[in-house]
């Protein structure tokens, strides 16, 4: 298991589109994906999971992987997230 | 029987006036009732709600398709996002566990997971997140149809143009209706950033939200004649002569407006006085150009190099890729300069993974220029790109977040290299090309002067400029009120950077928000600037405000402004000065 702390840096934060970035990059790992926010976990693999935490820009979360291929999970999952999953702001 | 006009008021959120027919859909899930199963029944009701859930998917799969095709792939991917609601697990076996464990029919339980759901997300902050909730509703919807073998609306045996009345639309409703005879929404929910908007006014159908009862008063009519105001937000049912007219001028109005926007598209942009502004276009993607070349700029002010490299990540893009989109640029924006900034993403990604550094606080980070110069061997293909298009047009490299001198050396160290390397291969450019830099961090402006020396030209990027001297991150709602672009500190700073540009007889031009807006055209003359760069649609906005403009004076009301202590005291003494 592998556990990496991430900020939300997009300006309009896990909005629909980039949800949907989210769960199709997580659902392209074997291991099982959870956000993490307050001590409290969600499925990364599940698309109400994460548009439910309503993260906005500047929410800390962390990414835990567990399987396999989890080291390669988390360096995506936080490079899609830091690359404000490929929007302007 | 003439049936009395009557009128409603919403929120109007396209602009556009439309006549039509009005027609009403009824996009609420009429009541659902709770059907106890059998035992027996369970496994099949299961089945049928998978079933259903396929079907549902499999339409919002097709309209993504059709949207993407249509509308390009930013608007596909809200329909990306439902489709996936359907193929959350997590989602679907909250329903089948209802259905499972309660005995209930799949309506009803599916029913339960949204409301389920929905108290989750009463409790976001941000609203545009909590409407998300909008959308899980929206996917359901389509299942409840499915459910009830339900055909979607279908508007084709109509032949007239439909004005549509519903109480909320779903995104996917709005594509596949907004393609056939529909001229006009009106909507009783919705807000302005609800996906149904967006979609509206990426289809430029005419909208109206928030109107309640249009559809109330429609129940017992049929053949209801309809306009709207999708400005000024009116709903008028039964129009009488006069107000068809009254609509008719104002659509003639607005066409008028549309054909007026690039009429004076080739007047000489001059103030009263006879001083010349060159007016300039921001680019962010190529296929930007073609329209913003028709508003005749005098060239592109900024192009903004960082979307090859979003769409090409996570490769990096070849030089032939920079090279054709930077030829293409110069060529069209000729006989008129084309400002080409080198990129200036976050960094964080190329930071991460080529450097292995993390960053605590990457907005002070490594970013701009100095990602650039941390990494000549990535950049190196950038800049071969844009020496190699100098050969074309008047090209212009600028390079952002500039704070100190040396960052310019080490650019024109890194530049002469590649020059050296283009001519042994035999490539043709510009040895005297023109190398300016962003003026967007407070240090560079104070020591405008010190790089004035060694820029060819200046262009002063207010967002950042504001952001980063007031300390305001414009997007916190707690401090938003604190952005102001008029800070006697942000005044003071824009006349010295164009008192020193002028000194040193460099260029110096605004490409950040604050050029765009009319408003602030006067402020800005009278700081002395005389290039302004905006994005194409506010081109013809700026030239016309500047061709009603005299400079004499506006120098000492902008010297007034920058002696102002509080905002209200600007606010009065702007008010006074300037209408």
């Amino acid at each position: 298991m592998v556990e990496r702390q991430v900020t939300i840096v997009n300006r309009l934060g896990l909005h629909a589109r980039a949800a949907a970035k989210l769960v199709h990059k997580a659902g392209s790992f074997g291991c099982d994906v959870s956000l993490i926010q307050d001590g409290e976990a969600v499925d990364a693999k599940s698309i109400l999971g994460i548009l439910q935490m309503g993260a906005c820009q500047g929410t800390e979360l962390a990414i835990a992987c567990d399987g396999s291929d989890e080291e390669e999970a988390v360096q995506a999952i936080a490079e899609l997230i830091e690359s404000r999953f490929g929007e302007d702001s | 029987m003439q049936q009395g006009m009557k009128e409603f008021q919403g929120l109007g959120v396209v602009d556009g006036v439309a006549f039509g027919t009005a027609v009403c859909i009824n996009t609420r899930i009429a009541d659902i009732f709770q059907i106890w199963l059998a035992e027996s029944e369970v496994e099949s009701e299961i089945e049928r709600f998978h079933q259903a859930v396929e079907q549902a998917r499999r339409e919002i799969q097709r309209v993504q398709v059709q949207v993407e095709a249509e509308l390009g792939d930013e608007l596909a991917g809200i329909f990306d996002a439902q489709a996936l609601v359907l193929s959350d697990h997590a989602f679907l076996d909250r329903v089948v566990e209802h259905i499972r464990k309660e005995h209930v029919n799949a309506e009803w339980a599916l029913q339960e997971a949204v409301d389920d759901i929905q108290t989750h997300f009463e409790a976001i902050g941000a609203p545009h997140l909590r409407e998300r909730s909008e959308d899980i509703r929206h996917v359901c919807r389509y299942v409840v149809q499915s459910l009830r073998g339900i055909q979607h609306h279908n508007l084709s045996e109509i032949d007239h143009d439909v004005i549509l009345v519903a109480d909320d639309l779903s995104p996917s409703d709005a594509v596949r209706l907004g393609r056939e005879q529909v001229v006009g929404f009106v909507i009783e929910h919705g807000s302005p950033t609800a996906h149904t908007t967006i979609i509206a006014r990426s289809l430029n159908i005419p909208a109206v939200l928030g109107v309640t009862g249009v559809s109330a008063e429609l129940a017992e009519q049929v053949e209801v004649p309809i306009v709207i105001d999708g400005d000024s937000g009116q709903v008028i049912l039964h129009p009488d002569a006069a107000t068809v007219d009254e609509f008719r001028l104002r659509a003639e109005d607005r066409k008028q407006r549309e054909i007026e926007l690039f009429e004076g598209s080739d007047l000489p942009t001059v103030t009263l006085d006879g001083t010349e502004v060159h007016v300039m276009a921001n680019i962010d993607l190529p296929e930007e150009v073609p329209e913003a070349i028709r508003f005749q700029p005098k060239g592109i002010g900024l192009y903004r190099s960082e979307f090859l490299y979003i769409e090409k990540s996570p490769e990096l893009p070849t030089e032939e890729e920079h090279f054709a989109i930077y030829r293409s640029i110069v060529e069209a924006a000729a006989p008129n300069p084309a400002i080409i900034r080198t990129y200036d993403l976050g960094g964080r990604k190329i930071a991460r993974e080529v450097m292995n550094t993390r960053e605590q606080n990457p907005v002070l980070g490594l970013r701009g220029i100095r990602l650039t110069l941390a990494r000549p061997d990535i950049f190196r293909t950038q800049v071969r790109a844009l020496l190699r298009a100098t050969a074309f047009g008047d090209l212009r490299i600028m390079l952002p977040l500039v704070t100190i001198v040396e960052e310019i050396r080490q650019f024109r160290q890194v530049a002469a290299e590649v020059m050296e390397e283009l001519e042994r291969e035999g490539h043709p450019f510009r040895r005297d090309y023109q190398l300016g830099i962003m003026i967007e961090v407070p240090a560079a402006a104070v020591t405008s002067d010190l790089l004035a020396r060694e820029a060819d030209f200046f262009s002063i990027g207010t967002n950042d400029l504001i952001q980063y001297s007031l300390a305001v991150d414009r997007n916190n709602e707690h401090v938003a009120d604190l952005y102001r672009p008029l800070h006697p500190g942000i005044l003071r700073m824009l006349r010295a950077v164009v008192r020193n540009a002028q000194a040193a007889d460099i260029e110096v031009s605004m490409c950040g928000e604050m050029a765009a807006d009319p408003r602030m055209t006067p402020i800005l003359l009278g700081c002395g600037l005389r290039r302004l760069s905006v994005s194409p649609r506010q081109i013809p906005a700026i030239k016309r405000r500047v061709r009603q403009l005299s400079l004499a004076g506006l120098e000492s009301v902008v010297a007034n402004c920058a002696d102002c202590a509080t905002a209200g005291e600007l606010d009065s003494y702007l008010a006074s000065e300037l209408e």
